[in-house]
């Protein structure tokens, strides 16, 4: 794993959440694996690519829905959301949550030389977990608020 | 005055057309690119605020597509990439200002006061 890469995301994703949100992190657990690895989703999951020249990175993030609705309302500063609103909701501020984390960390690991190009945003919906074998490592940091847990992985060629 | 909004993500429509409203704009809300540019053509608003990073038509595109409409078109670049190639992209094909998610007012009011600058 390019510790370029796991330097910027990963402290990103953390500032989003305190800084931009106003979430109190309770804990932080981080993990690595390259061997085979089941990456366990959680309510709601989203994954984004980014390639280029020598480049390839997929990142997964997983939120918990008492998290999720926490995010979405300190995003869009309300204190309440319809109910047949949520699940739109919650999907889509999964995507944009990581959208922003993995933007702006793009400039801290990427070279302009690579050419590099972030994907949209794809929702994972109907599986519960994803089995990750060699020659793939993860990166996964664990997030703990007082309104539930998010993870964040990193999956990159060895 | 009247601003036109591209984003594929309803959260994010939803926060700048909130914070567009207590600047006193009128916003219009599109999904992707190809309804904005539907939008712009019918409406002609006076300002957009375009994501780049969208499915189906992404905001390059449709910004090229704005200016082959009105050459005056002021467009504002939203986008949560800082990737240097991206923005100059986006500037070589007529976007005024940039935007870097996640917005806040003050942002927006830089942005909007920006694309005015330049057009004076």
């Amino acid at each position: 794993m390019k510790e370029t890469v796991k330097y910027s995301i990963l402290p990103q994703a953390e500032s989003f959440l305190k800084d931009y949100l106003d979430i109190p992190i309770s804990k932080i657990e981080e993990s690595y694996c390259d061997d085979e690895f089941i990456l366990n989703l959680k309510d709601y999951n989203s994954t984004l690519r980014v390639d280029g020249d020598s480049l390839h990175i997929v990142v997964i993030v997983c939120f918990e829905t008492p998290l999720i609705d926490i995010v979405v309302k300190n995003f869009m500063s309300i204190s309440e959301i319809d109910e047949d609103e949520k699940e739109e909701l919650y999907l889509d501020a999964t995507g944009e949550v990581m959208n922003i984390i993995v933007g702006l960390s793009n400039p801290k690991y990427i070279k302009k030389e690579q050419n590099a190009i972030m994907n949209t945003p794809k929702k994972i919906i109907g599986i519960r977990d994803i089995k990750i074998k060699k020659p793939y490592s993860v990166l996964q940091d664990n997030i703990y608020t007082e309104f539930g847990n998010m993870n964040i992985s990193i999956i990159q060629n060895k | 005055m009247v601003a036109l909004i591209a984003d594929d993500s309803i959260n994010f429509r939803r926060k700048i057309t909130s914070l567009l409203h207590d600047l006193g704009y009128e916003v219009l809300q599109t999904k992707d690119g190809r309804e904005a540019i539907d939008t712009y053509s019918e409406k002609r608003p006076d300002f957009v605020v375009m994501d780049i990073n969208m499915p189906d038509m992404d905001g390059i595109t449709a910004l090229q597509h704005i200016i082959k409409i009105d050459a005056d078109a002021k467009v504002i670049i939203a986008t949560a990439q800082g990737l240097q190639n991206t923005v100059i992209e986006a500037f070589k094909n007529g976007a005024l200002a940039y935007l870097l998610k996640p917005i806040t007012e003050e942002k927006i009011k830089h942005a909007i006061e920006t694309i005015y600058d330049k057009n004076k």
